[in-house]
Order: C-alpha cells, then sequence, then structure tokens
C-alpha cells in the first residue's frame, strides 16, 4: 500500500509530530508499505492566514497514494478517498484555550469569525475520515466535546523498545526531560528535603534556558541537597538514558497538564520502573495507576512520601516495576497495533 | 544563511525535479547554510490544475527564511519578499507543446481557459522573482519567447561527481536510461545491425512498462544480435553504473527533444569518455560538440552506426575526445561552487 503520511510544516522546526511522522514512515516500510512523509506549511500568525491554510489544505491533490494517515490540523482537511486520522491535535486555541491567556486569536469580532471557521471546518470535514484515532484520551475528548465526534486511542509507541532493560532497583530515583519550568525539576528537587530516607535524585537534561538550570541550582543550594541531587544539564545520550533508567528505583516525571502521556513514562515502564507522577501531569494519568504501577500524588509531601514508600519497601517496587511492564500489553501499545489500525 | 528550497512532486515518482532539489540541499548545507525543503504534491491534471495553484499561492512562508528557492512548476507561486528561480520547465502542454501531440489540455472553452490562466498567472507571478535562472538554454529561450523574460542558464552539476573516474576503454559503448520510447534504445539496437567494427553495445535501465522492453528482446533476435548487444533491463546502482561507465570506450546518449543535456552525459565526461548524440536530442547539444567532445548522428541507424564505428576504429581520437569533455565541465564551470553562488547572489 502507498501510505502518505500528512503532516503540518512549520519551516526549520523539528518536534514531536516530525519524530513520530518519521518514525510511522520507517515502520510502515518495515511492515512491507510505500510511505512518504508530505509536509504541508501552516503559518498561524497573524491569524487571517488560518483561514487561508485550512481553504489551502482543501485544494490540494494527493494523487498517486492508496491511503492518507493525517496528524493535525489543517493538514487533515486534504480531500483523499482513503484518510484515516492519527490525530495529535486540533487547534487549541479555537477550543479549550479559548478564553485563556493562550488564546492567541484576539477577542475581536474578526477574531470570533476566525474561530468559528475553524470550528465550521472540523465539523464539515473531519467526517470525511474512514476512522479517527488519537493519540491520548484528552484529544479524543475534546474531539466529542467540541466537534461530536467519536475516535478510538491509538498510543504511539516507543520507536525501539528492545534495549530498554532492568538491571537493579538502586538508591535513585530519575528525572530524564528537557529542564524547564512545565516540567517542574525543581519541585522534584524541593521534595528531596522532606524525603526521610536515603534515596538519591539524579535529574538530566538540556536545560531549556539558563534560567531554567539556574532556579533548580538554587533549589539545591537553598536546601543543601548537594549529595542528595545530582544534575546532569545536558542533552544525554541514548546509552546514558538506558543505563541511568536500568539501575534506578523509578522514574519521577512531573510535567503540568500535557496532553500525551510522554515518551519517559513509556520508557520508565519498559524497564520495569514504577513512576511517580502528579495529579495535574495530565496525559501521564493515562498510563499510571496509583499504587499498582506507579505513584499520584499532590504536592512536594506527596512526593517525598512516594519517594520513602518506594525505597522501603523493595518486594512493592519490584511487584509495580512487573505491572508498569505488564500495562504496556494490557493497552496494547504495539507498531503491530498502530499498523493494522492505520492500514486497514 | 536560512534557505528554503521549494518544489512540487507526485508522490511515489522519483524524477529528475526531485534529484535536482536533493543535490541542492546537500551542496547549500555542505556550504554551512541552514536549509528545510518545501515540497508540494502536484498534479498536472489541466482540470484541477487553477486550484491546485491557487492552494500554493494561499501558503504563507515568507517569514520562514532569508532566501527562497523554487525549483519545479508551479512552486514559484510561493510568497516570499527574497525569491529566486531555477526554472527546470514549463507546464508545456500550455506552451510549446500546445498544437501537438502532447498538448494535455482539451481546446475546449474551459481547456482554454485554463490555459490562459496558467500564462497569465506565469506572466504575473514569475515576475515577483528577483533572479531567475534556468536548467538549459532551451527553457531560457522558452521563457523569453513565452513569457518576455530574461533568465540565466545555470546547468545543474552532478549530485556525486567524484563517483565517475576514468578506467582503460574497452570494447563496448554504453547507454544507460530508463528504456522508454522517446529514449530512442531502439535506435541504438538498430544501429548495431549495420556496425563494420567489432564495437559491442550495452544497454542498462528499468523498463518504464514490459511493452518498452519487447521491441528491444526482439529486434536484437531478429537480426541476431545477442553477441553484439547486451541488455541489462533493470534498475542499476550508482556504483554499477559508474563502473560500467568507467570501462567503456564511449556513451550514448540518444533521447528526442530533451530540454536538458542529460545526467548522462555529465556523468561521461565526468569520467572522460566521449557521448554519442543526435542531431535532435534538444539540450545534450548545448555541450556536446561534433567531433570535439562526442559526435552527433543524424537520428537513422547507418548515421548512429557510423559514429560508433568511429569510436572503435580510432581509439585514440575517442580518448581524445573523453579528455575534452572533461575540460567542457571546466569551460562551462558545472560547478555547485557556482550554482550556490548565483542562487543566493
Amino acid at each position: 500500500m502507498k501510505v502518505a503520511i500528512v503532516n503540518n510544516q512549520a519551516p526549520f522546526v523539528r518536534g514531536g509530530a516530525e519524530l513520530l511522522a518519521e518514525w510511522l514512515h520507517d515502520k510502515l516500510e518495515q511492515y512491507g508499505h510505500q510511505a512518504e512523509i508530505v509536509r504541508i506549511p501552516f503559518q498561524w500568525n497573524p491569524p487571517e492566514r488560518i483561514v487561508d491554510h485550512m481553504l489551502s489544505a482543501r485544494l490540494i491533490r494527493l494523487a498517486n497514494v492508496d491511503r492518507v494517515i493525517a496528524f493535525k490540523f489543517p493538514a487533515y482537511f486534504v480531500p483523499h478517498e482513503s484518510k484515516v486520522l492519527w490525530l495529535l491535535h486540533q487547534f487549541r486555541q479555537a477550543y479549550d484555550l479559548w478564553g485563556t491567556p493562550y488564546q492567541d486569536i484576539p477577542g475581536t469580532p474578526i477574531g470570533h469569525c476566525i474561530r468559528e471557521t475553524i470550528m465550521e471546518g472540523d465539523r464539515c470535514y473531519l467526517r470525511e475520515a474512514e476512522r479517527i484515532y488519537t493519540n491520548s484520551k484528552i484529544v479524543g475528548h475534546r474531539l466529542n466535546l467540541y466537534s461530536g465526534m467519536e475516535s478510538e486511542i491509538l498510543f504511539p509507541p516507543l520507536f525501539d523498545a528492545t534495549p530498554y532493560r532492568c538491571e537493579a532497583y538502586g538508591d535513585y530515583f530519575f528525572f530524564p526531560s528537557r529542564i524547564t519550568a512545565g516540567k517542574r525539576q525543581h519541585l522534584a528537587a524541593e521534595a528531596m528535603a522532606a524525603v526521610a530516607s536515603s534515596a538519591r535524585l539524579v535529574i538530566a537534561g538540556q536545560p531549556e534556558t539558563d534560567e531554567d538550570l539556574r532556579r533548580l541550582m538554587s533549589v539545591i543550594h537553598d536546601y543543601e541537597l548537594e549529595d542528595r541531587v545530582e544534575v546532569i544539564p545536558r542533552w544525554i545520550s541514548d546509552d546514558e538514558k538506558l543505563r541511568l533508567l536500568a539501575g534506578a528505583r523509578g522514574v519521577i516525571y512531573l510535567p503540568f497538564g500535557e496532553d500525551s502521556y510522554g515518551y519517559v513514562t513509556l520508557e520508565a515502564f519498559h524497564a520495569r520502573k514504577p513512576v511517580i507522577t502528579f495529579a495535574d501531569s495530565g496525559g501521564t494519568l493515562e498510563l499510571i495507576e496509583d499504587g499498582r504501577n506507579g505513584c499520584v500524588v499532590d504536592g512536594i509531601h506527596g512526593l517525598a512520601e512516594a519517594v520513602d514508600l518506594l525505597t522501603e519497601d523493595d518486594s512493592l517496587v519490584e511487584r509495580m516495576g512487573q505491572a508498569a511492564l505488564a500495562t504496556i500489553d494490557e493497552l496494547e501499545i504495539s507498531w503491530d497495533r498502530v499498523i493494522r489500525c492505520l492500514t486497514q | 544563511m536560512r534557505v528554503l528550497v521549494a518544489s512540487t512532486y507526485v508522490p511515489f515518482i522519483e524524477g529528475g525535479g526531485r534529484m535536482i532539489v536533493r543535490d541542492l540541499v546537500r551542496a547549500l548545507r555542505d556550504r554551512d547554510h541552514e536549509v528545510d525543503t518545501i515540497e508540494i504534491p502536484f498534479l498536472s491534471a489541466w482540470d484541477t490544475m487553477l486550484e491546485q495553484m491557487l492552494a500554493i499561492r494561499l501558503m504563507d512562508v515568507s517569514a520562514a527564511a532569508d532566501t527562497l528557492v523554487a525549483i519545479r512548476t508551479p512552486s514559484y507561486l510561493l510568497r516570499h519578499p527574497n525569491k529566486r528561480l531555477w526554472f527546470i520547465h514549463h507546464h508545456r502542454g500550455a506552451y510549446d507543446l500546445w498544437d501537438t501531440p502532447y498538448q494535455d489540455i482539451p481546446p475546449t472553452p474551459e481547456g482554454l481557459a485554463t490555459r490562459e490562466a496558467i500564462v497569465a498567472a506565469d506572466n504575473l507571478y514569475l515576475r515577483e522573482a528577483q533572479r531567475i535562472f534556468t536548467n538549459s538554454q532551451i527553457v531560457a529561450d522558452r521563457l523569453r519567447e513565452f513569457n518576455d523574460l530574461q533568465g540565466t542558464v545555470l546547468y545543474p552539476p552532478l549530485g556525486e561527481p567524484e563517483r565517475f573516474v576514468s578506467a582503460p576503454a574497452e570494447d563496448y559503448l554504453f547507454y544507460p536510461c530508463r528504456i522508454t520510447g522517446h529514449k530512442r534504445q531502439q535506435l541504438a539496437v538498430e544501429a548495431a545491425a549495420h556496425l563494420s567494427t567489432d564495437v559491442r553495445v550495452v544497454i542498462a535501465g528499468a523498463p518504464d512498462s514490459p511493452e518498452q522492453l519487447r521491441p528491444l528482446q526482439e529486434l536484437i533476435g531478429q537480426h541476431g544480435l545477442q553477441d553484439r548487444v547486451q541488455l541489462i533491463p533493470r534498475w542499476i546502482s550508482e556504483d554499477e553504473k559508474a563502473e560500467l561507465i568507467s570501462r567503456s570506450l564511449g556513451v550514448l546518449y540518444i533521447p528526442f527533444l530533451e530540454d536538458s543535456y542529460g545526467y548522462v552525459t555529465l556523468e561521461a565526461f565526468h569520467a572522460r569518455k566521449p557521448v554519442i548524440t543526435c542531431s535532435d536530442s534538444g539540450g545534450t547539444l548545448e555541450i556536446i560538440e561534433d567531433g570535439v567532445n562526442g559526435l552527433i548522428a543524424a537520428p537513422d541507424p547507418i548515421s548512429m552506426s557510423a559514429a560508433m564505428d568511429r569510436l572503435r576504429a580510432d581509439p585514440q581520437t575517442a580518448a581524445a575526445m573523453g579528455e575534452a569533455g572533461h575540460r567542457t565541465l571546466e569551460l562551462k564551470d558545472i560547478s555547485w561552487d557556482r550554482v550556490v553562488a548565483s542562487l543566493l547572489g
């Protein structure tokens, strides 16, 4: 089957969607299909451009393609007789972000018009898809709430899960992620001041700005946590990450209000590590079940208690680690399923 | 510098347009430019062409880079304050192929209106470009004739010229190319039936369809040319091709009326081999000079066979022509340094 993966393009910018498109491309070819990534430019500033790009997507002809898999607004408007959506998100500024500081579209008469056009476009054209999958529950929930469409969840797997391993449940918790306010490494560090056991914390990742790193380091300095919290303030290689994961007691991942479960959670589960997250972290809660494959906690003291609990009970950690690995199979997070769903 | 290279393409079909994008991107990156591509699916079907053109016009990439280089038509419709064209062809069905069997727009009122709109869009929006380069003299001539625009010829170099090196010449002439009607492999086989020397012919390339291959096989059978003509009817790797060129006596490239000189000609010249082409081959005549770096034959089997015999009968002259071909590359300055300097200058 000739499959076109249709994604938006912001020239010179690479993010999670670009990575997912590349992974899906390679996997489709591994499964015997021909695949190409089609990137359609999208410029949402000034907001009038949004409507131009919606129309543009409608006017594109994708010939010589058996199946279209589209990811995002407005690229998913491209007409095709055999279109399936793997929806990463609608245009959130018109929906859940409307009325928040992230609305972007102005609250003027023209702004309202643009918003209405976006919503109407979704209502009209999303129906053309044979099936709609979403990458998280929240995206499917919003799609139903705002556009009245049904969808099925299709979690994106890791490209290659085979190198993930568990070697020991050591004395440290691992927090791998870009260092930035939204990921809240500084709260993980602060919690270590309230930990009674001898647990340590290893934070690794590229700081987004100097300020992000300064915020984290000043917490460590203020609470005199130099012996308990180690920071590796740079991008770490896959080998380093795998090694640090393999020896960790568990993983801590505390993003604020994210849509997707985050690859960190999935990587930890493949390495049989329980994950501690916050109740307001968003997508992580789609995978993490408190007391079974990790802990869902509130605030710094909740976090410290969970760290102590997992540090003091060897058999609990092992049990949770096993349950974490089992979760991946239970939810059928695999390329077998992704390829089956998207090409059937 | 941040550069966007824009073009159009049909998904899952390899063509010269995609190759030139890949080669240019690599050449720009090798010179430390930051590069991204905008490759827009585009179907050259007359009845949806205008709306597809509008789709491209509506895309806003004007703030995304310092320079935009547009290649395959109609990617030049993208708006950008600093736009350069490396124009490789018009939609020819609306221009020089109109009123020929290759006219792909019907002469109905809708068809005529579509043709007019394509020409009008070209006339209007090609002029937005700060500079226009073309891949051949023929294309530059058409721009002047049909659109009253001045284009500078900027010959596309090979992506990886270092692959093509010279080895001592053996007894065969090599024709590496997709096997299809207008590349006229058939003429090469017919010529082989008239040879007076013992020169052999090796033809390699993927047939467009079994129907393109069968007449060649039949001709070889009819004239008993099994020992004379070797057919490799499949896609050959770049390494295989380079190897076969390196040991050849010379190269054949005899398409019917092509715009560009063809990468085959450049590959031969890099490997210091003379090229035999036909007087109606088109773009090849821009760089092949009869008796200097190759031979120009009339498009008939007798004239072709005479040219082929001549290289075999006088291998020293053949080798000298090959050397001259290599010098042609330098004289015409066909290099990525020149391409990048011109497009960004």
